[in-house]
């Protein structure tokens, strides 16, 4: 099991190469694309910016409606520019939403910080030392799992037993919740990210009278700093953006994260669409601008889990 | 081996504690989460187990039911009915995002040597927005380009002269409008697994391909497929994951209605557990689920993996 898991992290890393020198790859490209008819072309033009537009639309509707009145949004038809721009989504939007927008930062850095730390640990030691294939197995066999299962699979027992720990509908059993979700995906990540560090690198300090912490702490984890920075957004990304745990294990603004508050507005003020939009709006720049910042390494976080 | 002996021999030389050996760093580093794991999921996945074989009424314990919950799993009509949606919404959603993703990281493929690099990246980035979106907020965007009078759809059906249609209030309207938010969802995530899999691709085949004089389409059927092959299974296995776990989406978009048309698996056993408070009958559910998610996964293994996808 162990060797599949080897085999798959090499060919993961063969799936980022895109950060390579575009030299390489217009050699590639351009015999292809001269024998090509030109026609060819137009319709990749074509259906790349049709696709362009199919993506951002939807965004600029989510933001124009966030702009509008709640009179004008139920107009028929429909404004495609607001008619007049009004910020009292944003303004009603905060005033209710504060509390949730805490929890759920609260939540999701809290439970990164706690998956990164013990993944990491797990992910070295995997990396460098042999194990039994009874524990090494076990272990990959519970990364699987989670990664595998569907989330409700978890949440009614956990539901229960959160329940009688009396941890349910506070910010510390959210955060357990979300560190079980979380830990797979940040062991599979580094283990891949960590076979890169060459271990001769960690013989040639332990050689010169370095400790293994030192190794860890002063060699591998800075040589794998871009890998933990995506990581750890990833991780932060798939908590920031869960409804399921945050909807069955909180009741109310103890707990509850955005996401559950905005589909609670939902079915309670049916029509106050400008301040959901807003909430909308709010709730998704946060995670965009971080994993713009390690678009290189997405590629190969997207495909963690991956059986192969 | 050798290496550790010498690790050893270089501790001893300064008398370095024993607990910074390998022999404990290995197992310190390692079973915090092995622990971790065996808590949070272990103990719910045997806390389930035990849920299944006893009877709950109103979410309270009432004894030991032996396989009563799991007979009636058998016979939970509207089990089966989530079952079925969810694997006709799969069905036909998948393929055709697999398709409009490749021919999409084809296109941008052919036309990335006409663009600057600093363009590449910022396509690549806006293509990769609705992935990284909270996927309530995907369901609330396309709720409101659904909605009946007010929505941006049906007035581009009636510019267009096409009938205007229920979207979120007619069963194969409702399935229809998750589908098409699950395009706007789910290519860009495959798109970009498929893309990056492409610019990874050997030179080689494809000037044997063009020595040999081979059109397009054969270079695209003979060479880029079959070298493709396991990246598109990669993407269709994590794809078909996740369609069986669809939730978050739906849940803020159509609640699971009209009625019970949307009520994919996740949901109803969610509606099972949490609103008929039958636990026991929830978890036993969702052991049949998560067989079939490995029969599935399986499946795909036995028939691309064992076998070849496309021929070379």
């Amino acid at each position: 099991m162990r060797d599949e898991q080897q085999t798959w992290a090499s060919k993961s890393s063969a799936l980022t190469l895109p950060s390579r020198p575009p030299a390489a790859d217009t050699a590639k490209t351009l015999p292809r694309i001269r024998r090509s008819p030109r026609w060819g072309e137009y319709v990749s033009w074509i259906g790349v910016i049709l696709f362009l537009v199919w993506t951002l639309f939807p965004l600029y509707w989510l933001l124009i409606t966030s702009l509008k009145s709640n009179d004008e949004i139920l107009r028929s038809p429909p404004t495609l520019f607001p008619l007049h721009i009004s910020g009292a989504g944003y303004v009603s939007f905060g005033e209710t939403f504060g509390q949730f927008l805490f929890n759920s930062g609260v939540v999701t850095i809290g439970s990164t910080i706690v998956a990164m730390i013990i993944g990491t640990m797990a992910a070295y030691s995997l990396t460098r030392f042999r194990f039994p294939l009874l524990v090494s197995g076990l272990l990959w066999f519970l990364v699987l799992t989670v990664r595998m299962t569907i989330p409700v699979a978890f949440i009614i027992p956990l539901y229960q037993i959160l329940a009688q720990l009396g941890l349910y509908n506070t910010l510390i059993g959210l955060m357990l919740a979300y560190t079980l979700t979380g830990l797979p995906f940040v062991i599979w990540l580094m283990v891949s990210f960590f076979s890169e560090v060459p271990p001769s690198l960690d013989e040639a300090v332990l050689v010169d009278g370095g400790s293994r912490l030192t190794v860890f702490f002063r060699i591998v984890l800075p040589l794998a700093a871009p890998g933990l920075a995506a990581c750890a957004i990833m991780a932060m990304l798939f908590t920031w953006n869960d409804l399921l745990f945050g909807l069955f294990l909180t009741s109310n603004a103890d707990a509850m994260t955005l996401p559950v508050s905005i589909v609670g507005f939902i079915t309670q003020y049916a029509t106050l669409w400008s301040q959901l939009a807003s909430g909308g709006v709010i709730a998704i720049i946060p995670m965009i601008i971080l994993v713009m910042l390690i678009q290189k390494q997405l590629v190969r976080g997207l495909t963690a889990g991956a059986v192969k | 081996m050798a290496s550790n002996r010498l690790a050893n021999a270089a501790q001893g030389r300064r008398g370095v504690h024993f607990l910074l050996s390998d022999q404990v760093i290995k197992y310190a580093f390692i079973i915090p989460a092995i622990l971790v794991l065996l808590v949070l999921m272990v103990y719910p996945l045997g806390y389930a187990i035990n849920a299944s074989l006893h009877t709950y009424f109103l979410g309270k314990q009432t004894g030991f039911g032996g396989l009563v919950n799991w007979v009636n799993a058998f016979q939970d009509t509207f089990f089966w009915h989530a079952v079925g949606i969810t694997l006709l919404y799969s069905v036909i959603a998948i393929p055709i995002e697999m398709v409009i993703a490749l021919a999409l990281a084809i296109a941008l493929q052919s036309i990335s040597f006409r663009l600057p690099s600093t363009l590449m990246s910022l396509v690549r980035s806006v293509i990769l927005i609705p992935f990284i979106v909270m996927q309530v907020v995907s369901g609330i965007i396309w709720k409101l380009l659904f909605l009946p009078q007010f929505g941006f759809v049906n007035y581009l059906f009636s510019a267009l002269h096409l009938p205007s249609v229920d979207w979120l209030g007619s069963p194969t309207g409702a399935i229809a409008a998750v589908i098409v938010m699950d395009f706007w969802i789910w290519i860009p995530f495959v798109f970009l697994i498929l893309f990056s899999g492409l610019q990874a691709l050997p030179e080689e085949p494809y000037e044997a391909a063009r020595v040999d004089g081979s059109s397009s389409w054969q270079t695209f059927y003979h060479v880029t497929l079959p070298l493709l092959s396991p990246v598109i299974v990669t993407a269709l296995s994590l794809r078909t994951i996740d369609a069986l776990r669809i939730f978050d989406q739906v849940y803020a978009m159509t609640g699971g209605g009209p009625g019970t048309s949307t009520m994919f698996i996740s949901l109803q056993l969610a509606n099972t557990a949490f609103s008929e408070l039958n636990f026991g009958l929830a978890d036993a559910e969702l052991f049949i689920v998560l067989m079939l998610m490995y029969l599935i996964i399986a499946l795909y293994y036995f028939l691309f993996l064992r076998g070849r996808m496309f021929h070379a």
